[in-house]
Order: C-alpha cells, then structure tokens, then sequence
C-alpha cells in the first residue's frame, strides 16, 4: 500500500509537471525530491518516537 | 539480507528485461518476473513448512481481506486516474470514501476479536507504545522510496533520454548501498543501531537533495553513484533496524497470533 500512495500520490509530481515536457523534466524532478524529503523528515520524526519508547521484555 | 538481495535484483533486472523488449511486449514481461518467482517459492515452502507452535493463524478472514483491499482500491485508484481524467465526479466521490474506509475496516477486525474469530490485522499488536509511529515511519519510508524510483526512472529517459537498460543499471550503486547496511547494521553498537532508523531518513534525505543538484541535466558518473550509495545506505538504516525495534515492541507471544500476511514489510 506504501509503494502504491507513494507512486500514485508523490511520484505524480512528476508526470504533473514533465510528461509531455521533457524539458520541465528537472522541474518534476526536483517537486518530487522536494516532497520526498518533506515525507522523509516525517519518517525521522516518526522514527524518534519509536526508539525512545521502552522495549517490552521478550520474556 | 532477503530485502537486501531483492532491492539490488529487482530494480536492475526490470530495466534489463524492459530495456530486452521480449517479444515485442516492451515494458510488459517485467510483471511476469513474479511468475518463476512465485512457483520457486512455492515448491520451498511445499519443502521446509513446519507446523507453528503454541495458537497461530490458520484461516484466512476473507471478509476483512475484501474490506481492505476495496478500502485500499478506494484511494489508489482515484489518485492514479484523476489526474489524467480531470478529476472526474466518481474520482472525487471515491476518494473521501476511500479514506474512510480503514476505519470501517478496523471496526471489522474489532468485531471478529469479539466474536473470538482470527482477524486478518490482529489489533492487540498495535497497542504497544511505539508501535504505530514505527509503522507509520515505514509507511513512510518506503512510500518515498517507491515515489523517488519511479521519479528518478522518468527523469532518466524522459529528461537524459536513457534506456530503460542503462537507466535500470544506474540505480546499481543505490542497492549496493541498501544491501551493505541490511548486511552490516547488526554488527553496530547498540547504541549506534539503535539511533539508526533517525539518521537513515536525514541522509536518505540529504543524499536525494545533493543528487538533484547534480544531476540536472547531465549524470555525472562518480558523484552520482556515491550520492545514490548514500540514498541507499540511508534507506536501508530507516528501514531494516526499525522494523526489528518494531518485532521487540510487540513482543513473541503477540507477534504469534499476527498472521504472515499483515507483516509491515515490503
């Protein structure tokens, strides 16, 4: 489900901006990258919050 | 190591296999990989299958499966072809219902542990502090990776005008990267592995930002196989120390009663 709402919502940045542009194609490019990272920055939050937690004994 | 394998394979032989054109079909005989694939796993599983010990996960919760996957359909297909309709009224109707929908399917499982039944998503598991925010970062993580493959696959034939063979073959030291720390994170420091899944997200991001910096209208051999070893180590440190922090949290006696199917993997 990732994959998919990641090609389907991020990736269409791309095809937004350069499909029939190949010109545009660094514009594209560069949206998608932008919000890629911005998704990113949330992984890392999102992440922080798990390691802090406590870890439950396996026992 | 499995993960590892696959990334580094797969993303490489869809190029190669596009880039071949078997018979005429273009991009299409890269969907058949999962066939060879498919029968492989099948006869391994026929041989090395050991009965699960102790209560585990025997019949498959159709009903839910058809909740989730209509839930799933609901989002992906507006999303996919929206855009290219104009956003239609039934894409606009089908989206906000999509995303409703894993409610409904969470009230569903709700019932079937009531009722005692197996659930296709077993919700104790998510109860444990830290659970959902480590499945939401891989969510995440893998969201952007697929996101920027496909990006970076169009930039690359459609912007540099490469094959679909070179451009499969330039993402080679990306899963170079990916494989080295999915092979390597465990002989860490505990206290190094365990910040692993913070810093691979912000030099996975890092990584992509110099790329596009680099490779605007040309690819510069060198700095953009180093920066896409980056993207790649980075990803794997997002990916593969969260997801067994996540197998800790949870705990064995909870992990047993999820059924294989409902794994946060890829």
């Amino acid at each position: 489900m990732a994959s998919a709402v990641g090609i389907a919502g991020l990736g269409d940045l791309y095809p937004a901006t350069a499909e029939h542009a190949p010109a545009l194609s660094h514009t594209g490019l560069d949206r998608a990258v932008t919000a890629i990272d911005v998704i990113l920055a949330a992984t890392a939050i999102c992440a922080a919050w798990t390691v802090t937690r406590p870890r439950k004994d396996p026992r | 190591m499995v993960l590892a394998v696959g990334v580094a394979c797969g993303q490489v032989l869809g190029g190669l296999i596009v880039g071949a054109d078997l018979f005429g079909l273009g991009w299409r005989p890269a969907l058949l990989l999962n066939v060879p694939v498919g029968l492989t796993l099948l006869a391994v599983v026929r041989r090395t299958r050991q009965e699960p010990v102790g209560p585990a996960v025997t019949r498959l919760d159709l009903a839910g499966a058809g909740l989730l996957a209509a839930a799933i359909s609901a989002v992906i297909v507006p999303m996919v072809f929206g855009r290219q309709q104009q956003w239609p009224a039934w894409c606009v109707l089908l989206l906000p219902a999509g995303i409703r929908g894993p409610a409904g399917f969470v009230r569903y499982e709700r019932r079937v542990i009531e009722a005692g039944g197996q659930p296709l998503l077993d919700l104790r598991a998510l109860r444990p502090p830290g659970v959902r925010a480590g499945l939401a970062a891989c969510f995440l993580v893998m969201g952007a990776y697929t996101a920027f493959v496909f990006t970076l696959t169009l930039h690359l034939q459609n912007g540099l005008g490469f094959t679909a063979s070179r451009a499969g073959l330039a993402f080679a030291p990306y899963t170079a990267g990916f494989a080295i720390v999915s092979l390597a994170w465990t002989r860490l420091p505990a206290r190094t592995a365990r910040l692993l899944p913070v810093l691979g997200p912000v030099l996975f991001a890092a990584a992509l930002g110099a790329l596009l910096a680099v490779a605007g209208t040309r690819w510069p051999l060198l700095s953009t196989a180093t920066l896409l070893i980056c993207a790649g180590a980075g990803h794997a440190a997002s990916f593969s120390p969260l997801f067994a922090r996540l197998a800790g949290l949870i705990g064995p006696a909870t992990a047993r009663r999820c059924p294989p199917w409902a794994t946060p993997a890829p």
